[in-house]
């Protein structure tokens, strides 16, 4: 029982970070119908930031944190407007291959600005282990779970409670009516990117701190994201997050009893568990756990 | 009274079908003014040409002076002019009292990190935003109708709902894409006294376009009648209803008393 709950609070854990990076996904694709996987880039680039603000620029890290998530989400805004915003009327294929070019080109931006050394956080958790009653787990899985509901509290109440936030789920629903109220598309399209950049921001900050390092692969990590938005739906935000916990909690366990339990499939099963689960919710419900059928672009 | 809305020869074609040819009209202020015609007259081409969602090949739209010429869509909204859909362009997952709030968007004066940030000034001006709500929900009698998503409401409810967020924007311009389409007889009748009521309360200067003459009859001051994309007749819906091009047109059409 106690190896199921520290279990469970890992996939958690990794699941609050998939949540984080699925949402980025979820936002974006809601404002503008792009699905943008330049994400990992974005989580990878964060990553890098905070890092740099903690060991070369001598922040805090509860300092250097925001302070990543700002330059993060501003260089998304940068993407957005140099790039994406031009391509709004193009193909969703051709939206999609670009997005791909901005990924491959963003993740050499911090090797060749920081060295392709794996690289420490020297975030404040660490190794360190805390007694949750009488289960022993890591302090950083406590925190990134935490991180990820602060973040979707206040999505929450910035959609809920703000006129941006109203303006943004109009423009979700009708970007045509929403003009005639005087929305500015390029406003709505602007802060979406924001927030899928501040997202990917906390969410490579989590990835490379702890037990783990800043490098290159962390990248990689948004794609197995892909998984939980497909699972959450594209365009549902509550999906998103109960998509990244559900792959978060299969992955580790996966992990852990795939070996002893299904040996012949290998010690790697669960770096491809997502992808069954994606290939798997395609085929049976490919408008997702909380999306409607048949949507537009993808 | 002044000329508000001014059109003066406006011809566009789109490759072969020349949509529509030389039409010039002027719509005075607080005046009810109604555009007619059968089906594929281009009623709905020169409502998409005053909502600057077409330009014109030649011609101008003025509004109090101003060139619609090059004027975005979404600054439609900051110059006062306010729109309805055809086909309803409300925001389906929201209810009334936020369908309402959002045609207030122009006039919300506080920044976009005040509103984000939820700051005292905003919140006070947000109160006074939904008060403004409320007084619309008041008059078109949506009261009954709020917390539920208006995707889920009847069409005559949404048909009023969208009325109610092009209201919320104050306009002095209201333009209304077939505002009666799709409702029935008693539906027809509530929307004659909303729009007659709107007209009383704000002196609101109004452009519908409409093929309900009936509906017309009671409700505008001028109307115009259009034809294979050319105006055949401009007077009050009793000249245009006995003008010998207008009856040659409608012959055989149902819908025209």
């Amino acid at each position: 029982m106690i190896d199921f709950i520290r279990l469970l609070v890992a996939g958690l854990s990794l699941g609050s970070v998939y949540a984080l990076i699925a949402l980025g996904f979820v936002m974006v694709y809601k404002a503008t119908g792009i699905l943008n996987f330049a994400q990992g880039g974005l989580l990878m680039l964060g990553a890098y930031l905070a890092q740099y603000f903690i060991n070369g620029v001598g922040l805090t890290f509860w300092f250097a944190l925001p302070v990543a998530m700002l330059v993060t989400g501003l260089v998304a805004m940068l993407l957005q407007r140099l790039v994406f915003d031009r391509l709004l009327s193009h193909p969703a294929f051709t939206v999609i291959m670009a997005t791909w070019a901005v990924l491959i080109v963003l993740e050499q931006v911090p090797p060749t600005l920081f060295g392709y050394d794996f690289l420490t956080m020297n975030d404040p958790f660490g190794l360190n282990i805390v007694d949750l009653g009488a289960v022993p787990v890591f302090t950083i899985d406590l925190w990134t779970m935490a991180f990820a509901g602060i973040a979707v509290g206040s999505l929450a109440v910035f959609f809920f409670g703000t006129r941006i936030g109203l303006a943004m789920r109009a423009t979700a629903s009708d970007p045509e009516a929403a003009i005639a109220q005087g929305i500015d598309p390029r406003l709505i399209h602007a802060t979406a990117w924001f927030i899928a950049g501040a997202l990917a921001c906390i969410a490579g900050v989590m990835l490379g701190g702890g037990s783990r390092l800043v490098s290159p692969e962390l990248s990689q990590i948004a794609l197995r994201a892909i998984p939980a938005v497909i699972l959450g739906g594209l365009a549902s935000p509550i999906g998103a997050v109960v998509g990244g916990l559900l792959i978060g909690i299969a992955e580790v366990l996966t992990a852990t009893w795939a070996p002893s339990m299904v040996p012949w499939m290998g010690k790697n099963l669960h770096l491809v568990m997502p992808y069954f689960l994606l290939v798997g919710f395609l085929m049976l419900r490919p408008q997702g756990l909380f999306g409607k059928a048949a949507s537009g672009r993808v | 009274m002044s000329a508000m809305l001014l059109a003066s020869d406006i011809s566009i074609r789109f490759g072969g079908v020349q949509a529509l040819k030389d039409v010039s009209f002027d719509v005075s202020e607080g005046e009810v003014f109604a555009v007619i015609g059968p089906n594929g007259a281009g009623k709905t081409t020169l409502f998409n040409c005053l909502t600057a969602a077409y330009r014109p090949d030649s011609g101008s739209i003025t509004f109090r002076g101003k060139s619609l010429n090059g004027v975005r869509r979404r600054d439609l909204a900051g110059m006062g002019i306010a729109r309805t859909f055809q086909n309803l362009g409300l925001f389906d997952q929201l209810d009334a009292a936020e369908n309402i709030l959002l045609g207030r968007h122009n006039a919300m004066r506080s920044g976009f990190a005040a509103a984000a940030l939820r700051l005292g000034s905003a919140r006070r001006e947000e109160r006074e935003h939904r008060e403004r709500v409320a007084e619309i929900v008041d008059i078109l009698g949506l009261g009954a109708q709020l917390g539920v998503p208006s995707a889920l409401l009847p069409y005559g409810a949404r048909k009023l709902i969208e009325i109610g967020r092009a209201l919320a924007m104050d306009p002095t311009l209201l333009l209304l894409d077939e505002p009666v389409a799709g409702l029935n007889r008693e539906e027809t009748g509530r929307m004659a006294e909303i729009i007659s009521e709107i007209r009383r309360r704000f002196s609101t200067t109004i452009l519908l376009v409409e093929h309900d003459m009936g509906f017309l009859m009671r409700l505008a001051d001028r109307v115009l009648v259009l034809d294979y994309g050319r105006p055949i007749a401009l007077g009050t819906p009793a000249e245009v209803q006995s003008d010998p091009a207008v009856v040659a047109a409608y012959l055989g059409t149902e819908g025209f008393v």
